[in-house]
């Protein structure tokens, strides 16, 4: 890095991090939520999953259903705002960052308790941290603490505790990073930096945790009956507000449609509202049923790398201009998804709008095909259009098909099953494949880095462009957060003009609840804080 | 064919393993056949026909047969639209116009009303039609390939070749059906190639072990043990005098699975293992239509009968078939 | 007789082990790759080969399948790579649920399916017999989650009386509980009610042919005794019979009815399993199926042999 510009980032850096510091010191207690009429307290919400977890060790949390029951029952450092998705204190009081964010201290808040009664301390966290990403647990998350200091020696099994992770007192804790990454902080809120009491993973052995998991959230777990119900409780000593409800019942669907069956019955309190029934559910719920704009992209992608994509920019453009986005979503999907005309959905901090031009013009399209030496398709092979089975994909694929057939190309449809997708499309078999991408985490990096850094592995359509990867390295070591954002925002627009991809829809949460049920929400991860959740009194 | 999720009784019962028709006991039976040796087969065959003639539900069996014949050959001449033509993808249609296209209702434009993306279903139906009379045939006579060959062989022959092959009919036999059949998708992957040999396979060792069972009664029959002495060819003894008296009751069994066939693609289709989409399959419209059972009931009901009607017509005609071989039950009438 | 149920247990041994070898085969050649689909995002090769070997799927077909089968005596059916759990503990989560819908399924199959029989053939052609006829054939020609998908539109989406889906949730009471299986066991029932109706029909009008019963007759007792005295009880020979193998299978098939019911057993696990590549949970999961389905069949088989000697001679070799 040149040292001019360094010393820029440096200070700017510094203005940032005491200006963040600032913000979020005392600002936990706010949390007093305004209640309805007729509230009441206590009761029992049946929570609608739709798969049994796969682990409630937060070392093993990784799927929707995990993290559902996961935030239940641990806090981490920091949160997301249910409402705006923006970073807020949870067990940290507040944090500082460094001048070239390599360096995040943490400000414990004093007398947080775990389930079973101990305090939790900075040395809870450094033991957690080390238990996830300790070869031995097996973790298949520790992907979220990979930025920390120490983390691939650890991973080797060359180290036997993270070189960047030290609790400097009781309430202080200091982590540091292998390189500059100022959105570090926002992986401290996802649940799987969440710290868990020693003293019950060694009396119960750590691979059991997952059968009788502890944590310092406002609900306690109770029990599990695989394949049929977790049960938890409220936890009466949580360090912040306490939840409203006597306990919360997650039960286990295998099947969108018969929870909604058992929804409307009155069984549940809330489900997932099937595909097919988005406008009947609007139309019977009312603002109970929420389809709140999600952190996720619906795509078509093309392997650069694989004729007839390679080196045809016009090609696809003109793809892109021959999808008709306003009617899938409003009438394929029902109205359930957002027209995406860019990478980076509206939900996400720096979301720009107009990010292309992408509108749908079958006439610009048919140029541009004539432009990329295909006119009117004449001498293009026939094209197939790859999707996995069994998710829903099967509307969209065949509308993306007519839409292309009206272009004049011929295109056939391939369905294949999850279990060999993946590896079809990284050996390069399909090349023009659907891909969906829900991000971890509220940041714009979580979209453009994975997908379109040269060298990432979810880098599915093979992009490659070096103008690009260094625009995105140099945002990550960007601490002013505006010139970050504009640095992310101008490699979204390269992106898109180049046309990697074909982005579709952004997803939208689809879920109902009850109507004798206030305080629920649906947040841009598709998840319901149950500690805002109250019954109202009919 | 087993039909999904269970073996038929035939399958599964120990006594039954000699099919009724050639059981040592008829002895009067075996006369007649062994006069059908001298005499040709037309007059049983007629007999048959004759029996089938006055069975009622056979009849309405053999008629909704040769209507969804008709239906498949002629599909491009019945469908009043192009199957996979929908308003959605034509850039010349309004938005407005767009909006009202799909889920309509059954009207004079859309004889069956329009699907979720707003093409036309009876135009669907129809052709989806070709996919079942297909699979039917395809996948059984798959089965009876294999089966035939395998039964003659180990009834036949007998010894340690027979051993293998029946226990490798128990083994096939005690796979639980459906598993047995997504585990063969997902190897193969969906398609309608696929689809065909994977219920074929499936459906072998049925066949093989009714085949064995007839052929273990016959071969032992005087005329066999002539045909023998005089020197004849296995493969001669096997096709002129084993296989046209073994074969009766693998005719009943192959016509009903057609129908366990036309079955097994829609529950394939069901897990998203079936006929590549957008190509109209009774299997696919089926799971494709069961979204919206609470919204719009009425289009589940479309592709669901169709299946129903012509799963039941080959039930019905094996069941008359099955009466009309058997000559007791005639007799008993 | 000893050295028959001796033969009958050698062949089931090598069917089981077959079944295994056949399975453990496909799952080898199905594609995907087992590490990958569990691999974090961005995991290096070098944490995928971890994974393969921690899985033993870098050792060749023949050692690994050894490595498996040395566990089956004792029922070690190793660590699902899913649930990381032993695929054993799963199998006892959801074997009981799948055994108690089979059970209900099985009373539903022998009141309904023996009555319908039994009216059929007493009141030969008449009304009853052709609506038994044609119900039973539309019932073995119907999709069985279609079934499943009318049941729930009509009982729980139009009328409410039963819950949709799901089992019974932990201390419901018996009779509330009951609720929760009518549906899913219904649907389960179908075909086999289908089929025993149809049998027991048939094998009720052979026995009325039979020559003891003309004899019965001509001895003066009374049409409606002859009926159910000699007929009915001879008749459920072969009926009984297929009932009881039909109790394995049941076990077995209901992946489709469990899928749609959203039934914890062992059904639509084993579907997810073979999705997820999960290996040893297809694997482990076909094994406790097909063990059950064939111990079944050889009790059968062996009562059979007790009560008809003929079938040791030879007649049951082909039995599984």
């Amino acid at each position: 890095m040149r040292k001019g510009k360094f010393l820029i980032i440096l200070v700017a850096a510094m203005v940032l991090a005491l200006g963040v510091a600032m913000l979020y010191s005392g600002c936990g207690e706010e949390k007093t939520e305004e209640k309805e009429a007729g509230a009441k307290e206590g009761g029992t919400f049946n929570y609608c999953l739709n798969a049994e977890p796969v682990s409630l060790d937060p070392a093993q949390l990784q799927e929707s259903e995990g993290i559902a029951v996961g935030k239940a029952l641990y806090d981490g450092l920091m949160d997301n705002d249910p409402d705006t998705m923006e970073l807020v204190p949870a067990m940290a009081e507040s944090f500082e960052t460094n001048e070239d964010a390599t360096v995040f201290t943490f400000k414990l808040k004093e007398g947080v308790l775990f389930h079973n009664g101990r305090e939790c301390t900075a040395e809870d966290f450094v033991y957690s941290w080390n238990r996830v990403c300790d070869p031995a647990t097996a973790s298949e998350v520790a992907y979220h603490l990979a930025p920390v200091k120490g983390f691939d020696e650890m991973q080797a099994g060359e180290a036997t505790e993270l070189e960047g992770v030290k609790a400097l007192d009781d309430y202080t804790l200091e982590v540091t990073l292998s390189y500059p990454y100022a959105d570090f902080v926002y992986h401290t809120a996802h649940p799987v930096t969440s710290p868990i009491p020693k003293e019950v993973v060694e009396e119960v052995g750590s691979e059991n945790f997952n059968e009788n998991p502890v944590g310092t959230g406002p609900f306690m777990f109770d029990s599990w009956t695989h394949e049929q119900q977790v049960v938890t409780s409220k936890f009466e000593d949580y360090y912040g507000e306490p939840a409203f409800l006597d306990s919360v019942v997650y039960k286990i669907y295998m099947e969108e449609e018969t929870a909604y069956q058992d929804f409307k019955a009155g069984t549940l309190h809330d489900c997932q509202i099937p595909q097919g029934q988005f406008a009947a559910a609007e139309a019977e719920f009312g603002d109970h049923a929420l389809f709140v704009p999600m952190m996720g992209i619906y795509y078509y992608g093309l392997n650069v790398t694989a004729e007839p994509w390679k080196d045809n920019k016009e090609l696809r453009q003109a793809l892109n201009y021959a999808v008709d986005r306003q009617t899938l979503c409003d009438v394929v999907m029902e109205g359930q998804r957002l027209p995406a005309e860019g990478i980076v959905p509206p939900s996400i901090p720096g979301y720009q709008e107009g990010a292309s031009d992408y509108t749908y013009d079958i006439d610009k399209a048919k140029e541009l095909l004539a432009e990329a030496g295909y006119p009117d398709g004449q001498g293009l092979p026939a094209l197939t259009l790859g999707y996995n089975t069994g998710g829903g994909h099967e509307d969209p694929a065949q509308f993306i098909q007519g839409n292309l057939t009206e272009l004049g190309l011929n295109v056939t449809l391939e369905g294949y099953e999850w279990g060999s997708y993946l590896d079809l499309i990284q050996a390069g078999q399909v090349t023009f494949f659907r891909m969906g991408w829900l991000t971890d985490y509220p940041i714009m990096d979580n979209f453009l880095y994975p997908l379109f850094q040269s060298a990432s592995v979810d880098n599915f359509t093979m992009y490659n462009n070096p103008e690009v990867d260094a625009m995105l390295e140099e945002a990550r070591s960007t601490a002013d957060e505006d010139e970050r954002l504009e640095l992310y925002r101008e490699a979204e627009r390269i992106i898109l003009e180049e046309s990697p991809i074909v982005p579709l829809m952004y997803y939208k949460t689809s879920r109902v609840y009850a109507n004798n049920v206030g305080g629920y929400i649906r947040t841009a991860d598709d998840l319901s804080p149950m500690e805002r959740v109250y019954f109202i009194e009919e | 064919m087993r039909l999904p999720d269970h073996g038929g009784p035939e399958d599964l019962m120990p006594g039954k393993e000699q099919p009724d028709l050639l059981g040592p006991e008829i002895e009067e039976f075996e006369l007649e056949l062994e006069k059908e040796q001298i005499h040709g087969r037309t007059a049983l065959w007629s007999d048959v026909w004759y029996r089938l003639r006055h069975n009622k539900l056979a009849i309405v069996g053999i008629v909704i047969i040769i209507v969804l014949f008709l239906v498949a050959i002629f599909a491009p001449l019945l469908a009043t639209h192009d199957p996979l033509y929908s308003p959605l993808y034509d850039s010349t249609v309004s938005s407005a116009e767009k909006a009202g296209a799909v889920k309509q209702t059954p009207n004079s434009e859309h004889w069956l009303g329009t699907d979720q993306l707003g093409r036309d279903i009876y135009s669907r139906l129809v052709h989806g039609s070709r996919v079942s009379v297909e699979v039917g045939i395809v996948a059984v006579l798959i089965s009876l390939l294999i089966g035939l060959l395998f039964g003659a062989l180990a009834g036949y022959f007998g010894g340690w070749g027979d051993s293998v092959i029946m226990r490798s009919a128990d083994i096939f036999f005690a796979f639980p059906t459906v598993l047995g059949a997504i585990v063969i998708m997902t190897v193969l992957g969906p398609g309608l190639i696929n689809v065909f040999i994977a219920i074929g396979v499936l459906g072998w060792a049925t066949i093989a072990r009714i085949f064995r069972s007839s052929i273990l009664s016959v071969k032992e029959n005087e005329y066999v043990e002539a045909a023998r002495a005089m020197g004849a060819s296995h493969a001669r003894i096997i096709w002129k005098h084993i296989m046209p008296n073994s074969i009766q009751p693998i005719i009943v069994y192959a016509t009903m699975g057609v129908g366990g066939a036309i079955l097994a693609e829609a529950w394939l289709a069901f897990l998203g293992l079936g006929q590549q989409l957008p190509a109209p399959s009774w299997g696919n419209m089926l799971s494709e239509y069961l979204v919206y059972y609470t919204t719009d009931p009425w289009m589940m009901f479309i592709p669901g009968t169709a299946i129903v009607l012509s799963v039941l017509a080959f039930i019905l005609l094996g069941d008359g078939l099955r009466d009309a071989l058997d000559p007791r039950l005639k007799g008993s009438v | 007789m000893l050295i028959f149920i001796l033969r009958r247990l050698y062949q089931t041994v090598i069917v089981v082990i077959g079944v295994v070898l056949l399975l453990s085969f496909m799952m080898t050649i199905i594609p995907g790759d087992v590490a990958q689909m569990r691999a974090p995002k961005g995991a290096t090769e070098e944490m995928l080969q971890n994974i393969r070997e921690k899985f033993h799927l870098d050792k060749p077909f023949f050692s690994r399948f050894w490595i498996y089968l040395k566990g089956l005596p004792t029922f070690d059916l190793g660590d699902s790579f899913t649930y990381k759990r032993p695929v054993m503990d799963i199998i006892r989560e959801g074997l009981p649920w799948s055994i108690k819908l089979a059970i209900v399924a099985e009373i539903i199959i022998i009141i309904l399916g023996i009555l319908a029989g039994v009216i059929s053939s007493v009141s030969r052609y008449s009304f009853w017999d052709v609506l038994v006829t044609i119900t039973t054939t539309i019932l073995v020609a119907m999709p069985i989650y279609w079934i499943g998908r009318l049941l729930q539109l009509f009982f729980s989406q139009w009328l409410s009386w039963l819950p949709a889906a799901g089992a019974p949730p932990p201390g419901t009471a018996f009779f509330t509980g009951l609720k929760y299986y009518i549906m899913p066991a219904v649907a389960l029932a179908a075909i086999s009610t289908a089929y025993v109706a149809r049998m027991q029909r048939s094998s009720m009008l052979e026995v009325m042919r039979q020559d003891y019963i003309q004899t019965a007759r001509a001895k003066g007792l009374s049409n409606r005794r002859v009926t159910y005295k000699h007929g009915l009880k001879n008749g459920l020979i072969p009926v009984v019979t297929y009932i009881g193998i039909d109790f394995g299978v049941l076990i077995g098939a209901a992946v489709l009815t469990e899928i749609i019911f959203n039934w914890p057993g062992i059904g639509h696990k084993v579907y997810n399993a073979v999705l997820q590549r999960d290996h040893t949970m297809v694997i482990g999961t076909v094994f406790v199926l097909v063990l059950i389905f064939v111990f079944i069949n050889l009790l059968v088989d062996i009562s059979y042999a007790f009560l008809d000697p003929r079938i040791r001679l030879g007649g049951g070799q082909e039995v599984t």
